[in-house]
């Protein structure tokens, strides 16, 4: 499929919606039963290349009009953040949470730029937790939006969800 | 992890671990006027968080160039447990 096609030609709005030339990720054609499976499959998919080029990838998860969840394809950030406000959801779909995830282990250097150890004794970041400021800033873009999640992919494989109405962490 | 509660917001924290934290933000020699201060609580510590002032509202971890961190002292003595850049 090229970029601003639709995937089939029954697509209905939000239902595997075709790609807008002014979004920066696309969604992924799969869609999910649920939130979280969504979110899973962001994370299984962002992880990999996430830890490999030691950069924070993410996106964000969205509800179709037919009930069932997609996401957005992975978008790299820097080696130190994500600002998924510089993604969009599909045209007639519904936002319901973000992911990122926060590539490798690393020590910092002097301007506090990651640099990999890959491993987990040597890392400066707390790589495998979200930041007070990720908690932060769900919670901001959680507001008027029950059911919000915040979902995290850390070097250690694990994947987090935060839930912003409780302000508890969970494993995914 | 079963379910963990996040760190509460709290608006300051006492003295003695507010002293703790400037000591060790000037030991990284980082200029504090940059920078806002959020400060937190768990039963085990406290935490303050900082976010540089320029930064986009969204972005989850640090701008480039410009770390925020998160320094965690403990309650029961007032030394640090731990210093990280947020990501």
């Amino acid at each position: 499929m090229s970029k601003g096609e639709p995937s089939s030609p029954n697509a209905k709005p939000g239902d595997d919606a075709p790609c807008n030339i002014i979004v920066t990720a696309c969604p992924v054609a799969n869609t999910y039963a649920t939130q979280s499976e969504a979110a899973k499959s962001a994370l299984n998919q962002a992880n990999p290349t996430s830890i490999s080029q030691n950069t924070e990838y993410g996106g964000l998860i969205y509800r179709n009009a037919n009930g069932r969840y997609g996401y957005t394809a992975p978008s790299a950030g820097s080696g130190t953040g994500f600002d998924p406000s510089s993604v969009s959801v599909p045209p007639g779909t519904t936002l319901v949470g973000d992911y990122h995830t926060h590539g490798d282990y690393s020590t910092a250097d002097a301007q506090g730029n990651p640099v990999r150890t890959a491993d987990p004794s040597q890392d400066a970041f707390d790589s495998n937790h979200f930041s007070t400021t990720d908690l932060r800033g769900i919670e901001n873009d959680a507001a008027d939006k029950p059911g919000y999640r915040g979902y995290l992919g850390t070097p250690s494989g694990t994947f987090l969800q935060y839930n912003p109405n409780t302000r508890t962490v969970s494993n995914l | 992890m079963n379910e963990e509660k996040a760190p509460e917001p709290i608006d300051k924290i006492p003295p003695e671990a507010f002293l703790v934290f400037r000591e060790e933000m000037a030991k990284r020699e980082i200029d504090l006027s940059k920078y806002n201060l959020h400060f937190y609580q768990t039963e085990e510590v406290f935490i303050v968080a900082t976010s540089y002032k320029q930064k986009p509202a969204g972005l989850r971890g640090s701008m480039v160039g410009f770390p925020d961190y998160e320094v965690k002292i403990l309650r029961k003595d007032n030394s640090i447990k731990s210093t990280a850049i947020a990501r």
